[in-house]
């Protein structure tokens, strides 16, 4: 396990000054060029960046998360995530503000083909509601929530 | 079992009125209320002398208060207490959370969850909410203000 951020009981108040710089340089504009499914645990680092996380996550820990840190309020910017055991990418998932000017429902609908016409709406009942739409492809998602039409992310889903 | 429907007006966000009422005992369920968007669920047992049922009612409107927070106070909420979203290879989402400062065990579950029994814990044993995890009860404090009690509580 990596953990190249110290992830102790609080981020703003307790671990600020062990935070890694990367997370706030990123820039989602970076990621333009990037061929997601030609990235994978060997290659990432060199690529993207040193995570400020690194976890194994799933039912059976058979995936690594890596979270880089970023934005106001601090909070994960952009994540990886990959399969353990053949460490190939599954998804990278970019996280907006509110104050990010991209983060608007029509330009990026726009700008990644996002059909805003069929959304697909939260799987099940509990929790925040909110809009998935995808590309033609469904290699692209974004997440609105519908509360405040918030665009709260969009995600390269390689594995699909 | 007692079904109630949150008001969402202006400035009454917490309050509630029931449009309700039926028997129902879950025996095998471990909660003694449930709740969804607009939507708040008290079983039988909420009812009986076990458990403090404006306790139980705080909780589960807590639960409503999060779901209606906006996304920038939601993400707030989440930086303050540890909980780093990313997103699985299906687009679930899922949360990176800090490993202790729970005031309960299922608050593990989920930032709402979490939310919820602290806002609970907050109302009715702070001095345990200040203790676990004071970001949180200085995160709500600044964001309910002062009058954010329950009035009649000594």
């Amino acid at each position: 396990m990596l953990i190249r951020f110290f992830f102790c009981g609080f981020l703003l108040l307790g671990c600020a000054s062990n935070q890694s710089k990367l997370g706030h340089d990123l820039e989602l504009s970076s990621y333009k060029k990037i061929k997601w499914s030609e990235i994978n645990l060997s290659n990432a680092k060199d690529k993207i960046g040193t995570p400020d996380i690194s976890e194994a996550v799933g039912n059976n820990q058979n995936e690594i998360v890596w979270i880089y840190l970023g934005g106001t309020p601090l909070s994960s910017r952009l994540t990886l995530l990959f399969n353990k055991v053949d460490g190939h990418i599954l998804n990278a998932t970019w996280f907006f503000r509110s104050y990010d000017k991209k983060a608007d429902t029509k330009y990026l609908a726009k700008k990644y083909q996002f059909d805003l016409t069929q959304p697909r709406e939260n799987p099940q009942f509990f929790g925040v509601r909110k809009d998935y739409y995808t590309n033609p492809s469904k290699s692209m998602e974004m997440t609105v929530v519908k509360k405040d039409n918030f665009v709260e992310s969009i995600s390269w889903i390689v594995g699909r | 079992m007692i079904l109630i429907k949150t008001k969402k007006e202006k400035g009454a966000d917490l309050s509630a009125f029931f449009v309700s009422t039926f028997h129902l005992t879950l025996k095998d369920h471990p909660n003694p209320g449930t709740s969804a968007d607009g939507i708040i669920v008290l079983y039988d047992e909420a009812f009986t002398q076990k458990y403090n049922l404006a306790r139980i009612l705080g909780h589960e409107l807590a639960h409503q208060k999060y779901l209606d927070l906006s996304s920038e106070d939601r993400m707030s909420y989440q930086s303050t207490t540890n909980w780093l979203p990313f997103k699985t290879d299906t687009g679930t989402e899922k949360y990176y959370s800090r490993t202790d400062g729970f005031v309960a065990d299922d608050g593990r579950e989920s930032p709402e969850e979490d939310f919820a029994n602290n806002v609970e814990f907050y109302l009715f044993e702070r001095g345990r909410l200040k203790r676990l995890t004071p970001h949180a009860d200085r995160w709500i404090a600044e964001h309910y203000g002062k009058d954010f009690k329950i009035k009649g509580k000594k």
